[in-house]
């Protein structure tokens, strides 16, 4: 697949794999290069959440490195409360496993928010609808 | 060699191509200074708690200083904080997807390096591709 050199490789997203489509959810894979992808958050967990995973499975991993994912689904422009969002799922996890890792790695665009979701989604929807939808958006502005 | 993915999706196919979300308009709001914006501070406050290494991607806003004829320049950025809270990185994504080619400029490929703690490292923030695509493997190499 990908990066088989890569110890290790973390990323959020949403992942067309094959034909299914998995939204919202984070994804680490081994290095050994005949590794497959590993899900972090079983795929029928609900789609969008506040997620703290402390670390890699160990058998993910050929050292003692400890990496989490910081998921707090984060609102387009909402940025006091996209901090209070991360804060909160960090305050309720456990304090010694935080104090334990080597990276904490949060989404792109963290606090401002994305619309990337959103494209996403219309792209699982017909042309007519996505046009229809930034027709809206459009008109909403 | 440790991969770090600060993306919001993967897997996209020219999803939207010829289409028009978001603006620099919505976005500049909430365009942040170099390193010195909410959310480095939010890093810098947990690297410094925990003692760790703090990825976050933030719209950075690049004030042009000594040329007054450029305006600020703006990225779709990522920076890395270490338990020291200092800054180990400022990453610039690099092959821009269609909506932050409304606001954003292109940075200079993925960063690669060598980060006390964790080892070489990529950074990388965008649209991978599971299946049929070389795009990340220039990571790789730039590692």
């Amino acid at each position: 697949m990908i990066l088989p050199e890569a110890r290790a490789l973390c990323f959020f997203g949403l992942v067309r794999d094959g034909n299914s489509l998995y939204s919202d959810r984070y994804y680490c894979r081994p290095g050994s290069g005949s590794g497959s992808l590993q899900y972090l958050i079983p795929p029928d967990s609900p789609s969008v959440g506040s997620h703290f995973l402390p670390h890699f499975p160990a058998s993910l991993t050929t050292s003692s490195m400890r990496i989490a994912c910081l998921q707090f689904a984060p609102q387009v422009g909402d940025v006091d409360n996209n901090l209070n969002r991360a804060d909160a799922v960090l305050a309720k996890a456990n304090q010694d496993d935080i104090d334990s890792l080597d990276l904490l790695v949060l989404p792109e665009l963290a606090f401002s928010g994305t619309d990337f979701p959103l494209v996403f989604i219309c792209y699982k929807l017909s042309p007519i609808t996505v046009t229809g939808m930034a027709l809206k958006r459009r008109a909403l502005a | 060699m440790l991969i770090t993915a600060c993306s919001s999706h993967l897997a996209l196919s020219n999803v939207a191509q010829g289409f028009n979300f978001g603006s620099y308009d919505e976005i500049s709001p909430f365009l942040e200074p170099s390193g010195s914006g909410i959310s480095s501070l939010w890093a810098r406050t947990v690297a410094l708690k925990h003692n760790l290494n703090v990825l976050v991607g933030y719209p950075e806003k690049l004030d042009a200083s000594g040329n007054s004829r450029a305006g600020p320049k703006h990225f779709n950025s990522a920076i890395l904080v270490n338990g020291d809270g200092e800054t180990v990185a400022n990453y610039r994504k690099s092959f821009l997807h269609s909506v932050d080619e409304t606001w954003a400029l292109e940075g200079k490929g993925f960063f690669g390096g060598h980060v006390p703690g964790l080892g070489n490292t990529a950074i990388g923030i965008g649209e991978f591709r599971m299946h049929n695509s070389d795009c990340i493997h220039q990571a790789c190499l730039d590692v």
